[in-house]
């Protein structure tokens, strides 16, 4: 069998060093490449446990072996599509930069980025999986810090003390987690067989610390206050890999805990609630918000809040749902910080009051706008759909009419995104006078993140299948 | 594999597939989209005369075993729709040739609306909801591109956003209620659905959230806003859009769940709230200008009417209605595209002249149509009109749809004279003649309503499920002399120029035209959710605040600690000697205990 | 166990080494040639650790002189002193002004180190801390007059310490003659003897002042940023961890049965003192004062294993001291030549990302690694640390431990922001000369390494903390 993990992070580091010793005119080239490798090889998992309904596993080394920690890496259909989901940001993020916008220590970090997301979603322990949490937020710090507008600073800042906060809990989690498990273990699949045998305070503490920790990252209410900064100062490639995939360490992570944790059932009533508060406000906060981007954060804030009303159902479709979700959401999210990212180029403002006519200046990039709109709302066809689909049958079956109402902060969104449109990309000429017009590579990026949206909407039974077995 | 012919009848899509591949051929765009709809239509036909009652399904996903499949089915209800469907496509694609005579652009349009027309023949085969809301949201998001064609426009974006934001919480409603059937029945095809017995809760929650979905699409009451608005948009569009596609998608939706209704009890808010937008949608068309949106409104009263036949449980009249209503609207809305296209002038009081001599061909099919919108036999309109009028179940509901059959005679005349009026500056209103691609169908479109009456007979034989009504004489009678009397009156009232326009501040032009306040009530609405939106911005601020003076108080102690840190050695021996004592007391205490 | 000759004679040579280095100090000093002192003392001292590794590695056990013990714990000090002592020394030969009396001091240092590390005796454990304390002090004066006051709080400071100290021991002396550290019998405390349990209040108080715990760590800020900072990074890293290692040797071997008594006193130290120093890190504007109470903050991380008293708990103690020892050292060492070219603050430090890549990426990565982030060796540490107490069942030691971690990232993200802020670009680029780079590449490498393969040094860590427990 191919070393498909092998291949992943060879390419990955490699990239990662050519892009350091290179020159800067190479950066790009290097970037697209070492992620067009990721995105095959993931394909290639897909396509492998689509036809054999196993799990891609990869063990290299002991990392510390006093605590059986080993570094080794697995597929699981869960991360499967997690890792679906980051090799197509992944490339197009670098895609998308275009060959002028990319710098060395931005293809270094973004490959570095690439490198912890790709080893925390198939980690098959919690050590494994902490250490590529902290990568992921280190290199996303410096990808604020680094590359972000005027107001980085204090938003990396405040991302990395949020950040670091929840892995300071996560941290103890896991601790106790090892400590609470019969044979101690850091193993995930040994914590989720095994997970109900811990004594039932053990599993409160650790439910509750796990809970705040992926929280904070997902982000859902009142916790959230990182991320629109975070979002907003970014980069647009850096916006792209926070909120698409960075916020998915949490999503996932939730995932893990609620299946590790039986003691979570207890709670899902109360946790459908914070969900559903979260929905909301993040989309009424949404509504006053006159940044381009700081919108669009609020909306990824309403999604995350959707796929933990699918975690909080317990149902294994309201998970499946979660899980596709997830995937939704990292694509539709990162086409529409890009797209914001090339009007902010068009009108050198994210202003929604500046943008006018987007539509006039680039067709591409207001119809890539509604399209990744139809997939947040959950437009059948797109990978949004199948996602509300099960996620609210999920809902629903764990909660009744109750698991229904996060829908109402769909339809707000829609409302307001709609609005968005008819205000700022299709009204006015202004977009005719741009002088910047999205680059042929940002198309390129729209069209990568556009194909799966659809690919994955239309041929949902792929991955469903994954999921499933 | 030939049970999946029906699938095919989407050929527009392929049609659509080809143009925006085919991008910058803004020549062929056109010709490739109409070949595209009479593919559909022959295989349609085909369809409708030896596939009835068939169904094909594959598997498009599958789920904890059960599987969610892309259905096809063609009882009588789906082949009639398909019928209309088929046949107004490509008569509107023809108009389309002369109506949208622009060099650019010609490709953005052929493939939007090629899109929009597969997505109704995608919903007319539906067998399951599955694949009837795949249809549903890409009606919805088509009609949002179409009515925003012409985005550059001023009011345009903002009437295309109306409709999206109305449509959407359909969209979210049947969802919604998607969701909560497969959770209760494990199943989403239509047919096995209606054959479940017995209603719970669940089916009416279900039933009542596709109910507002239907409204949504069909513009009614208290979604009726978007449709007058959404004249905004090309006419051949509104043309479709107003004949056999979009708004007729909600009527049939709650027709072909007419069965579930009746077992859930639930016919009376169709009823009241048909009744409720029927006297709307006239009094508003009594008192607008605009040339189509006198015609939009003009709609919803048709949709509201066959509401209300659904509300009586009256099938038959409710389709026979829906089938002639297909024609006569698609007529008059060409017919006044023609107008506007000839003449430049949306308004009808500032529009004159408009008679045999502009346009004979023209005239009289305008006329058709008029004649048999306002009901008189032996159109179509009048045995519409008649069944919906014989199945009323009380007196007072009765004359209620008599008295709205009687305006709608009014201002359907209304609309016919006040451009036929002579111009007073002895005929300098000129027209330019109106192009052939554009009165061919327009033509058919006449022939087809001359016809249409035939429906009354044609559809039992059709479909033997729906019991015909009888027409006995006292209610042709009734009728006919109120249209006539209609006729009459808008004669007198506006043939002469005895009635000016409506002035937009009197109190007459208030009370008719602000269909009970539904418009203010959204503004508020919008108004309250913008205040809302601000209040949350400022608590998420607060919450910031809060957390960052949580971070802030250890920046303070820190401060104040500092102060111990004084760099006299004095201290630090203190201090020294104060850890002393503090760990002796820390050891008693601990022996202590 | 009797060790085999192969293994007494590198002991012997290890400490032959060491009286070479010593002399040679001392040699260099007489002659003020600083090149010839710094050309034989630095391979000696790479000798010297190679030897005192393959000791370690041997892991035999042997007892010289009936006060020295060359026992895995010892040894793997002494392996560790050594490294880090090497270290200090080739920052010291550019950036010291009087090298050669430095040299002299230093090697009086080491012995002392050594003696500390290998030491099986009360006499020679306090012995060696005098002897570090004030081979420092003139270390500290030696460079300057602006430095006398540092030395002078040093010292005064240092010398109640170490009377403290020595009160200790005599209180210990009528229950235990021989001063040796290990089959000390005493008698419950509960019995009455309070002259024990105040010679143990005076064992932690004293250790506490060279551990710089609060509340006995007020000098350290002053000190640290007083002193010349080749000495402040050997202050944070050797000496303070001498006095680790020293109270180690005390509480474990001599007073091991009173764990019970001693554990919830390190508890609360460790507790007051992680706060003390991240909460006055955050209000820090020079940088050096700013790792003068990070490294506050981390001798409370490491008194976590202590408080712990366990085998485990002193394993994760071993590795945070070897991966601060490493960190807080690169960490200065860039300090050391940043503060040459007179950046000092924060505000000075805007724009370093960009002036020197160098300075960048290691300080960021030193930082990362005290505020514990993964895969790097501060990470290691703390994970060991926190999941000792939790194995013990400290849960609240190891949650305000985790909290005060998370906390620190507060400061260091200030410095790397500041680092990677746009603000002072343009004064021009920063080229670091071969002492520095090599010293900062050697840390480096050992934080990052390790981070990434953390095996060996655990296992390094559990032989030494085993046969601690073991004499």
């Amino acid at each position: 069998m191919i070393p498909e993990f092998s291949i992943i992070f060879a390419a990955l580091a490699l990239g990662i060093v050519l892009a350091a010793l290179l020159e800067k005119r190479f950066s790009y080239y290097i970037g697209i490449a070492a992620t067009a490798i990721v995105l095959v090889v993931v394909l290639l998992i897909v396509a492998y446990e689509y036809v054999f309904g196993a799990s891609v596993m990869a063990q290299t080394y002991a990392y510390i072996p006093q605590f059986g920690v080993h570094v080794s890496f697995i597929a699981t259909p869960i991360s499967t599509v997690l890792l679906t989901m980051t090799a197509v940001v992944l490339f197009a993020a670098a895609l998308s930069s275009g060959k002028n916008g990319t710098s060395k220590g931005a293809t270094v970090l973004m490959l570095l980025f690439g490198l912890a997301a790709i080893g925390l979603f198939s980690s098959s322990n919690l050590i494994l999986f902490f250490i590529f949490w902290d990568v992921g937020v280190v290199a996303t710090f410096f990808m604020i810090s680094y590359m972000g507008s005027a107001n980085r600073r204090s938003a990396a800042l405040k991302f990395l003390v949020y950040s670091l906060g929840a892995s300071a809990a996560l941290l103890l989690g896991i601790i106790l987690i090892y400590f609470g498990t019969p044979v101690h273990s850091f193993n995930i699949a040994y914590i989720i067989s095994h997970g109900s045998l811990m004594p039932i305070g053990v599993q409160e503490s650790i439910f509750v610390l796990l809970f705040v920790a992926f929280m904070i990252k997902m982000p859902i209410f009142p916790l959230h206050s990182w991320m629109a900064d975070a979002y907003t100062e970014s980069s647009t490639q850096g916006s792209m890999l926070i909120s698409g995939v960075l916020s998915k360490f949490g999503a996932y992570g939730m995932l893990l805990l609620f299946l590790m944790m039986p003691i979570a059932a207890k709670y899902s009533t109360y946790i459908l609630a914070l969900a559903a508060i979260s929905a909301f406000y993040a989309v009424l906060v949404a509504i006053n918000q006159s940044d381009m981007k700081r919108l669009i954060s609020y909306i990824s804030m309403l999604d995350m809040s959707i796929i933990l009303v699918g975690i909080a159902s317990i149902t294994v479709i309201g998970r499946e749902g979660s899980i596709y979700g997830m995937l939704a959401h990292g694509l539709g999210i990162a086409l529409l910080f890009l797209v914001a990212g090339s009007i902010e180029g068009m009108f050198g403002s994210r202003s929604i009051k500046f943008i006018r006519g987007v539509v006039e200046g680039s067709a591409s990039a207001a119809y890539s706008f509604m399209l990744g709109i139809f997939s947040l709302t959950g437009v059948p066809l797109t990978v949004g759909f199948i996602a509300d689909l099960l996620i609210f049958i999920g809902a629903f079956s764990a909660f009744g009419l109750y698991g229904l109402i996060p829908l109402g902060a769909i339809l707000l969104a829609g409302g307001l995104l709609y609005l968005i449109v008819s205000r700022s990309i299709v009204n006015g000429r202004n977009g005719a006078e741009a002088p910047y017009l999205p680059t042929a590579s940002q198309k390129a990026g729209y069209a990568v993140l556009l194909l799966f949206i659809f690919a994955f909407g239309m041929l949902p039974f792929i991955l469903l299948k994954i999921i499933g077995s | 594999m030939l049970q999946a012919l029906p699938l095919l009848s989407v050929a527009p899509l392929i049609a659509a597939a080809l143009i925006i591949l085919a991008i910058h051929r803004d020549r062929a765009a056109k010709y490739i989209a109409l070949a595209g709809s009479v593919l559909s239509l022959i295989i349609i036909t085909v369809v409708a005369l030896y596939y009835v009652g068939g169904t094909y399904r594959v598997s498009w996903f599958s789920l904890q075993g059960y599987s969610f499949n892309i259905t096809t089915s063609v009882l009588p209800l789906n082949a009639l729709l398909l019928a209309l469907v088929g046949i107004v496509t490509p008569l509107i694609f023809l108009y389309s040739f002369g109506y949208m005579d622009t060099k650019s652009e010609q490709s953005r349009y052929y493939f939007e609306i090629s899109l929009f027309a597969a997505a109704m023949m995608l919903f007319a085969i539906s067998g399951n909801f599955i694949t009837m809301f795949i249809a549903w949201e890409m009606l919805g998001i088509t009609s949002y591109l179409l009515i925003g064609f012409w985005y550059a426009k001023k009011v345009v974006p903002d009437a295309a956003r109306k409709a999206i934001s109305t449509i959407i919480i359909g969209d979210i409603l049947f969802l919604a209620a998607i969701i909560v059937l497969w959770s209760a029945y494990r199943t989403l095809n239509i047919s096995a659905l209606l054959s479940i017995a017995g209603s719970t809760v669940y089916l009416k929650v279900a039933l009542a959230f596709i109910l507002v979905a239907a409204f949504t699409k069909s513009a009614q009451f208290p979604f009726n806003e978007w449709l007058s608005d959404a004249m905004e948009g090309p006419t051949p569009v509104s043309a479709f859009l107003h004949s056999s596609t979009m708004v007729k998608a909600g009527v049939f939706l709650v027709a072909i769940l007419l069965p579930l209704y009746v077992k859930a009890g639930m016919l009376m808010p169709i009823l009241a709230i048909g009744l409720i937008t029927a006297i709307i949608a006239v009094m508003n068309a009594l008192s607008e200008h605009h040339i189509k949106k006198i015609l939009a409104y003009s709609t919803m009263e048709d949709l509201a009417l066959m509401f209300i036949a659904l509300g009586f449980n009256a099938i038959f009249a409710a389709m026979l209605l829906f089938v002639v209503q297909t024609f006569y609207k698609a007529l008059l809305f060409m017919s006044a595209g023609s107008i506007m296209k000839a003449t430049g002038e949306e308004n009808i009081y500032k529009t004159y002249n408009f008679g045999f001599k502009t346009n004979k061909l023209l005239y009289i099919s305008t006329i058709i149509g008029v004649l048999s919108l306002a009901g008189i036999f032996p159109l179509g309109g009048f045995f519409g009109k008649l069944g919906i009028d014989t199945s009323a179940s009380s007196m007072y509901i009765y004359v209620a749809l008599v008295a709205i059959d009687f305006l709608s005679s009014v201002y359907i005349f209304r609309w016919l004279y006040l451009p036929s009026r002579k111009d007073s500056y002895l005929s300098s209103f000129g027209y330019r003649t109106v192009p052939r691609s554009m009165l061919a169908p327009i033509a058919i479109l006449a022939v087809l309503v001359l016809a249409s009456g035939l429906a009354y007979f044609m559809l039992p034989m059709y479909y033997a499920a729906m019991p015909k009504f009888s027409i006995g004489i006292i209610d042709p009678l009734i009728e006919t002399a109120l249209v006539l009397a209609g006729l009459g009156i808008a004669y007198i009232l506006y043939s002469r120029g005895r009635a000016t326009h409506v002035d937009a501040s009197s109190m007459e032009y208030k009370l008719l035209h602000n269909s009970f306040f539904i418009n203010a009530f959204y503004v508020y609405l919008l108004k309250g959710i913008e205040l809302l939106g601000e209040g949350f911005d400022a608590l998420n601020d607060a919450i910031n605040s809060v957390i960052n003076g949580g971070a802030y108080s250890f920046i303070l102690l820190g401060n104040a600690l500092k102060r111990i840190e004084n760099g006299s050695i004095n201290t630090y021996a203190i201090a020294f000697a104060a850890g002393i004592v503090f760990l002796v007391i820390v050891f008693a205490m601990n022996l202590i205990k | 166990m009797l060790a085999p000759n192969s293994d007494l004679m590198l002991v012997y040579a290890a400490f032959a080494v060491l009286a070479m280095f010593v002399a040679s100090g001392l040699a260099a000093a007489l002659h003020r040639r600083k090149n010839v002192a710094f050309l034989i003392g630095l391979p000696l001292l790479v000798i010297d650790t190679a030897l005192f590794l393959s000791v370690f590695a041997g892991g035999s056990s042997t007892t010289l002189l009936g006060i020295f013990g060359m026992y895995p714990f010892s040894t793997l000090f002494a392996a560790l002193f050594m490294a880090s002592g090497t270290l200090i020394y080739l920052i010291s030969y550019r950036y010291s002004n009087d090298f050669t009396g430095f040299s002299a001091l230093f090697g009086f240092m080491l012995v002392g180190v050594i003696g500390v590390a290998a030491s099986t005796s009360l006499v020679t454990t306090v012995v060696g801390i005098e002897l570090v304390a004030l081979s420092t002090v003139f270390m500290i004066i030696l460079d300057g007059k602006s430095r006398v006051e540092p030395a002078v709080k040093l010292f005064i400071l240092g010398a109640i310490a170490i009377s403290v100290l020595l009160f200790a021991v005599a209180m210990v002396f009528s229950y235990n003659p021989s001063l040796l550290l290990s089959g000390f019998t005493a008698p419950g405390l509960t019995t009455g003897s309070y002259i024990l349990t105040l010679a143990i209040i005076l064992f932690v108080a004293g250790f506490s002042f060279e551990a710089s715990l609060f509340p006995f760590n007020l000098w350290v800020p002053d000190v640290y940023q007083g002193a010349p900072t080749n000495i402040t990074a050997m202050l944070a890293g050797m000496n303070k961890k001498v006095a680790f290692v020293a109270i180690m040797t005390t509480f474990f071997v001599l007073l091991s049965k009173y764990s019970a008594t001693f554990s919830p006193i390190f508890e609360l130290l460790a507790i007051l003192t992680m706060f003390f120093g991240n909460i006055m890190a955050f209000v820090q504007k020079d940088v050096k004062r700013l790792f003068a109470y990070s490294s506050i903050s981390q001798a409370g991380y490491i008194l976590i294993g202590i408080a712990v008293a366990d085998s485990f708990g002193i394993e994760a103690s071993i590795v945070q001291i070897a991966a601060h020892m490493f960190m807080i050292i690169g960490a200065f060492s860039i300090v050391l030549w940043l503060e040459s070219r007179g950046l000092r603050s924060i505000d000075d430090y805007s724009g370093l990302g960009y002036r020197s890549k160098f300075a960048g990426i290691s300080l960021s990565i030193f930082m990362l690694s005290m505020a514990g982030v993964p895969p790097l060796l501060g990470f290691t540490g703390k994970l060991l640390l926190f999941s000792s107490a939790v194995d013990k069942g400290m849960l609240i030691l190891a949650g305000l431990g985790i909290l005060n971690s998370f906390m620190s990232i507060y400061y260091y993200g200030k410095v790397i922001g500041s680092m990677y802020s746009k603000k002072g670009v343009g004064s021009g680029k920063l080229f670091a000369n071969g002492y520095i780079i090599a010293a900062v590449a050697v840390c480096l490498a050992v934080v990052v390494l390790f981070g990434l393969y953390p095996g060996p040094i655990i296992h390094a860590a559990s032989e030494a903390s085993l046969s601690l427990f073991g004499m």
